[in-house]
């Protein structure tokens, strides 16, 4: 099985993602708190009613984002490489998401890609 | 022109000159005139060009010269049109034939303001497409062919389609907002080449920055109170701060991967620290020239250094006088106390001693230590007691700073300076309508009807004019009590106040 070409697989595709985000994200006007995306602490696994409310503050706030698309996959592949790297886990809203909802998307593709190489081998 | 023509002309010209020189000489003069005010005119014309080509993309530009030309076009139409149809010939047609023309380009000035003032184009911007579609169908009628109705057909539109598309540009810069969302702008393409970079930062490269800063400033404050000899409560509350926000760096950041980001917290701890060399800073003014002391300052300030520590040494020797001649009174009324206590308790008195109820050993009142030698009498001396000296306790700096008085409780807020300025005028407004007040009734005037203290109120009828400002100590008003009718004490003033009269 062959998988199509990753959106983010040459640099300069990434850079201009960015320049999206700078230039049209919410999170970049000037003037906002950035603790609104990246709070200080964020809730715990069993704090189920504070992940929700999290998650639509998330929602919420990326609302109507122009860059929000490119801020997911931003997201996701500076946070593959994090994880996979460094073993640091997605924190913060990024792309109208939770970071939880974030680590389970990256584990999901990870199980994904590795399906595939084992599929190819 | 040939050469042979150019020489007729000369040849020409020439003879006229000799036959009628005074005319030709007031021709020379106004063609002169005229040169010099074209060069004048297309000189501020390119000025005027060039302000406004700063600061603004060349599409702007280009819109308007395409413009322009659309525009003569179209107006070429209308001048065939007018002399064909209308049967205008002459100035007469060289002055009406362009009325759409400059009616469109009006339209199109005045909703591009409209534009700026309202943000809508409203209808004006509604009048350049009509007076388009009426130019372009009048001149359009005119022609001989199809091709060409069809080219005086579009001329105009064209004009109109670029004015409105200047008014574009100025929508979206007064807006911000574009119609089209262009994937391909001109910043993007420098990105993507490699010639530019984005300089702003996503909101990730902020957190993490604000993250860093986060550490460098509990940093900073944990050591402050360190430094300060703060409670030991309080270091390990800042301790765990920053502690606290070392783990959040850590976890959020790549800190501990990362030997960028580590430098740059390093660095930003380091000026954090050394804030108080920021006041050691000599930044001269760049109108003082740095020039080197020259002998004589260096004499005058070295004369002046001296001086300055001799006047410490003789306050010191004073000091130390003032502090023997209190020793000996002291030592004097000890001594003149000794009996005293001795009558009282009814001890004897050994040298300067007493010696309670006869005993030899027990306690001493001993009247002077002053040499240790306090009677030989005396038995087992005690040794001598040094004083306890208690050190200044040196606290950590208050962070917050003074609060502004009108905030502070039970302290007045100061006046405004317009409102002194007011109170200032009434004082003096009500001096020259009652000329027979003095100093005391402008005062109890000004207490009366702002609240304030008669030292301010005195302060007020200074500045607005009504008293001598600098008083000697004998004019000074003084209180005596008893002065008025009803019995309150009130101010007389010694002198004669020159203001008041």
């Amino acid at each position: 099985m062959t998988r199509a070409k990753s959106p983010t697989s040459d640099l300069a595709r990434l850079r201009s993602l960015y320049d999206q985000i700078t230039e049209e994200g919410l999170c970049t006007r000037p003037g906002v708190d950035p603790d609104h995306w990246f709070p200080d602490a964020e809730p715990a696994g069993n704090a189920t009613t504070q992940r929700r409310f999290y998650e639509q503050a998330a929602t919420a706030r990326c609302a109507g984002c122009k860059a929000l698309a490119a801020c997911q996959v931003t997201a996701e592949v500076e946070e593959r490489a994090d994880l996979m790297l460094h073993d640091c886990a997605p924190h913060g809203i990024r792309g109208g998401l939770a970071p939880w909802a974030r680590f389970e998307r990256l584990l999901a593709s990870n199980i994904a890609v590795e399906t595939d190489k084992e599929e190819a081998a | 022109m040939t050469p042979s023509a150019l020489f007729g002309f000369a040849a020409t010209a020439f003879a006229y000159i000799t036959a009628n020189p005074i005319s030709s000489a007031v021709i020379a003069a106004i063609a002169l005139a005229v040169l010099v005010g074209a060069f004048l005119g297309g000189r501020a014309l390119f000025r005027i060009g060039r302000r406004w080509w700063t600061g603004r993309p060349t599409e702007d530009a280009m819109t308007i010269v395409a413009a322009s030309i659309a525009t003569g076009v179209s107006a070429q139409g209308m001048w065939r049109f007018s002399g064909d149809v209308l049967g205008f010939s002459g100035p007469l047609q060289l002055l009406l034939f362009a009325f759409i023309e400059v009616a469109m380009v009006t339209s199109a000035v005045r909703a591009r303001r409209n534009m700026r003032e309202n943000h809508k184009a409203g209808v004006d911007g509604l009048a350049v497409w009509a007076l388009t579609c009426l130019s372009a169908v009048l001149s359009s009628m005119d022609s001989a062919s199809f091709p060409e109705a069809v080219f005086r057909l579009a001329a105009p539109i064209v004009a109109a389609w670029l004015w409105e598309r200047g008014m574009a540009i100025e929508r979206q810069r007064l807006t911000g907002r574009t119609r089209i969302n262009w994937r391909m702008t001109p910043e993007r393409m420098l990105v993507r080449v490699g010639l530019a970079e984005s300089s702003d930062r996503t909101a990730t490269e902020v957190d993490t920055h604000r993250r860093l800063t986060r550490v460098a400033l509990t940093a900073k404050k944990a050591r402050a109170l360190r430094e300060a000899g703060a409670s030991g409560n309080k270091q390990a509350r800042a301790l765990a701060k920053l502690d606290k926000a070392m783990d959040r760096a850590v976890e959020h950041t790549g800190l501990v991967q990362d030997p960028a980001k580590q430098k740059r917290m390093l660095a930003q701890i380091a000026a954090l620290y050394n804030t108080a060399e920021l006041t050691k800073v000599e930044a001269p003014a760049f109108w003082q020239q740095p020039k080197e002391p020259s002998g004589f300052d260096q004499l005058a300030l070295e004369t002046s250094r001296m001086n300055e520590r001799l006047e410490v040494r003789g306050e010191i020797r004073e000091a130390r006088d003032e502090m023997n001649e209190a020793r000996t009174e002291i030592r004097e009324a000890m001594a003149n106390l000794v009996p005293l206590v001795a009558l009282a308790t009814g001890g004897r008195v050994v040298g300067r001693s007493v010696v309670r109820g006869g005993l030899g050993g027990g306690d001493t009142v001993r009247g002077d230590t002053g040499n240790g030698a306090s009677g030989g009498a005396a038995p087992a001396p005690k040794p001598p007691v040094t004083p306890r000296v208690t050190r200044p306790v040196s606290r950590a700096q208050k962070t917050v700073s003074r609060k502004q008085n009108g905030l502070r409780r039970g302290t007045p807020t100061q006046p405004s300076r317009e409102e002194l300025e007011r109170r200032i005028k009434w004082l003096h407004d009500l001096a020259k309508t009652n000329p027979d007040m003095d100093v005391t009734d402008l005062r109890d005037k000004a207490v009366e009807e702002y609240g304030v203290s008669t030292r301010t109120a005195y302060r007020y009828i200074e500045q607005a004019g009504l008293a001598p400002s600098d008083t000697d100590p004998g004019d000074t008003p003084r209180d005596t009590a008893g002065d008025a009718s009803d019995g309150t004490a009130r101010d007389t003033p010694d002198g004669p106040t020159p203001g008041a009269t």
